[in-house]
């Protein structure tokens, strides 16, 4: 029998028995579209975390902390011995153990580190525009060559000093500007506490509204001009032992160094008691997140295909029994095992690849559907951010794993009817 | 005249140990091309039994058959698969259609294994269906035909491979006797016309005697051989 005809006479033989065949493709639709929607989600939110990732920028960037022991209060569960050489994690987590003048000045000194850039630990009460009302405000100090994506004006200059700022879209209409350009070049004021607890403000101008994404969040970028001058109010009068300190502070390193020789940096400075890590290595921190999350809804989507692999067995388990007779009339008449196999094994995938492909179909239309409305809902303030994605990179893997399953599903009851002896099933009522 | 089957000392038993049950028990038998041939016997006779292991459907548990010379033992799967294909014909005591599907359809099943174009099977379906009348029929459902008819299609069925042997199990067993002979004739005049080997199977005394030789079969073994100078002469070819 040629090929043709083989992959004919399967079609029809399902076409015999439609409910059948129709209930098949559904139970191996159902596993299908699971594992398609799971995938899709994982897919959608991983391609929006990498965008958000590069978008980044600030690729040439360590984060550098104290390297605690312990990494937070101290647990009694299991006590370790002091060691006075060893910063102590605070008790308290809003305190961490900071960076001395000294720690910048051996950070500075290590072998890959090009510059340090210091990050104030001061916060923000408050911000305000003339003859407009006070709004809190979370700023942070932007590193040097971060990326933000702006709605309008330019980034903030770490080298200008002129302290600037870009706002949150939120803050446009609060402020009382009537657009994000109107914005642009505005002056406004920052409120911070000094040693004594008073509050005092600086003039700030706005040089850009940025667009809202999943890492900045709904924070205020501003430029080191702006926190050194909250800062050096701040601490005035503050013993240079105390107040020289930092939570952290970024090294800047070559951007084209290898993933070996960063490997290296990062442990030279863990030697010293630094932990380093990258911006990247942050935001990894949430593909793993999703990835744990892929895998755990790929579980429930193998389930529903093993359930459908049951489903492909027993049909094909029917149809092998109620065609006996045909089946023996085919090898009486010269049929080979190995066409047989091929008849009722290319059943099977057609079940498969029928219900992967409507599946297919449906992930993509529930998918626009879903991401639409948790863009709309759910979602809102994420720029960008498609909830499913169907790459077909992705999708043509899952399709042929199913046929694959199908193909396995059909196996048995392929070889149990290649293997009929046709004396047998000729005498068979 | 050539041999077309030999069956040497073929032993058939069926199961093992103490159920064990030998349908047959020694049977010599050569057929030679173009002879009409009936093994006639009651029921349980092991008829049946002889048929598909000459037909090579089955292994016989000790003795040998040849066909064309050539020991099926000794010949793989394949082989015999390709041998029953183009050069046996098979009418079975039950008719086997595939009611669901056309006559033409069900016709041509032996050359759709052969792997024929869909072409060329549809152009000598058509031909063996006008041999036995039934052209006009081509298209209907296998299902709808009377018994008769079937039949008729179960002969073009086993004829549309040109065949050099056909085997007939009980061709006639469940027809009228009127239907009955009429198919007969057609099988006999296939031979006439075409020199095709025929053998019978059946427990019909007056078919057996149309036959060039009959053979009785009595508990597994040959009792009798007959031959009929009377019957219709061998085809030539
Ligand atoms: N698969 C089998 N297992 C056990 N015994 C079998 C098997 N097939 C046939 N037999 C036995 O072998 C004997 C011969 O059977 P066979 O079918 O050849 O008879 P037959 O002469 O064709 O009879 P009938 O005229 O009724 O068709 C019978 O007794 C039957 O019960
Ligand atoms: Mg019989």
């Amino acid at each position: 029998m040629k090929y043709r005809d083989i992959i004919r006479t399967a079609n029809s033989n399902l076409r015999k028995s439609k409910l059948r065949t129709f209930l098949t493709i559904g139970a191996v639709f159902m596993g299908a579209l699971t594992l398609m929607l799971t995938t899709g989600v994982g897919q959608g939110l991983k391609t929006y975390v990498d965008e958000q990732v590069s978008a980044v920028g600030a690729k040439d960037a360590l984060i550098i902390s104290v390297k605690t022991e312990g990494g937070g209060p101290v647990s009694n569960d299991n006590p370790k011995d002091y060691d006075p050489s060893k910063k102590q994690a605070s008790a308290d987590f809003t305190n961490p153990p900071m960076l001395s003048a000294e720690d910048v000045a051996k950070i500075e000194k290590t072998e890959g580190i090009k510059s340090v850039q210091l990050f104030y630990p001061v916060a923000a009460e408050y911000i305000t525009r003339q003859g407009q009302g006070k709004f809190l405000i979370t700023a942070t100090q932007a590193v040097d060559g971060l990326n933000q994506p702006l709605s309008a004006g330019k980034l903030v200059d770490n080298s200008s000093d002129t302290s600037q700022i870009t706002i949150p879209p939120a803050f446009v209409g609060k402020l009382g500007f009537s657009n994000d350009q109107d914005a642009v070049n505005k002056k406004v004021a920052m409120a911070f506490k000094d040693s004594q607890g008073q509050i005092f403000e600086i003039p700030v101008t706005v040089v850009g509204v940025q667009e809202k994404t999943l890492i900045q969040g709904n924070a205020a970028n501003v430029n080191d001009a702006t926190m050194l001058a909250a800062f050096n109010r701040a601490t005035a009068g503050v013993p240079d032992f105390q107040r020289n300190q930092y939570a952290y502070v970024v090294g800047k390193f070559d951007v084209n160094m290898s993933e070996t020789d960063l490997k290296a940096l990062k442990d030279r400075l863990a030697e010293q008691g630094y932990s380093a890590s990258t911006l990247e290595d942050q935001l990894g921190i949430i593909n793993n997140v999703i990835n744990v999350i892929t895998v755990f809804l790929a579980v429930f989507a193998g389930i529903a295909l093993a359930a459908a692999s049951f489903g492909i067995v027993n049909t094909l388990f029917m149809s092998v029994q109620e065609r006996t007779r045909e089946i023996g009339l085919m090898k009486a008449l010269g049929m080979g095992r190995r066409k047989i196999f091929a008849l009722f094994s290319l059943e099977a995938i057609l079940i498969g690849f029928w219900g992967a492909l409507i599946a297919l179909g449906a992930a993509n239309i529930i998918g626009r559907i879903g991401s639409k409305v948790a863009a709309n809902t759910l979602f809102k303030d994420f720029e960008g951010l498609e909830l499913f994605s169907f790459p077909t990179r992705a999708m043509i893997p899952i399709i042929i794993l199913i046929i694959v399953i199908a193909f396995l599903a059909g196996a048995l009851p392929a070889r149990r009817a290649s293997r009929k002896d046709p004396i047998e099933a000729l005498r068979y009522e | 005249m050539a041999d077309v089957i030999t069956a040497k000392n073929i032993v058939k038993t069926y199961g093992k140990g103490e159920s064990a049950f030998s349908a047959l028990k020694g049977v010599d038998l050569t057929i030679g091309e173009g002879e009409v041939v009936a093994v006639i016997g009651k029921s349980g006779s092991g008829k049946s039994t002889l048929m598909h292991l000459l037909a090579l459907l089955d292994t016989p548990t000790s003795g040998s058959i040849s066909v064309n010379g050539a020991n099926a033992s000794q010949m793989n799967r394949k082989k015999v698969d390709r041998l029953r294909n183009d050069e046996f014909g098979f009418v079975f005591q039950q008719f086997f259609l595939n009611g669901d599907e056309t006559v033409l359809s069900n016709v041509v099943l032996p050359l759709k294994i052969a792997g024929i174009t869909p072409r060329e099977r549809k152009r000598r379906g058509l031909e063996v269906l006008k041999a036995v009348e039934l052209d006009d029929k081509a298209n209907s459902k296998a299902s709808n035909l009377s018994g008769g008819q079937k039949q008729r299609v179960c002969i073009a069925r086993a004829l549309i491979n040109n065949p050099k042997v056909i085997f007939a199990d009980e061709p006639t067993g469940n027809l009228d006797s009127q239907t009955g002979s009429k198919i007969e004739s057609l099988l006999f005049s296939l031979n006439k016309k075409k020199g095709i080997t025929l053998i019978f199977v059946t427990h019909d005394p007056d078919l057996a005697k149309r036959c060039q030789r009959e053979v009785h079969i009595k508990d597994g073994k040959i009792v009798s051989v007959t031959v009929n100078k009377a019957a219709g002469k061998r085809g030539s070819k």
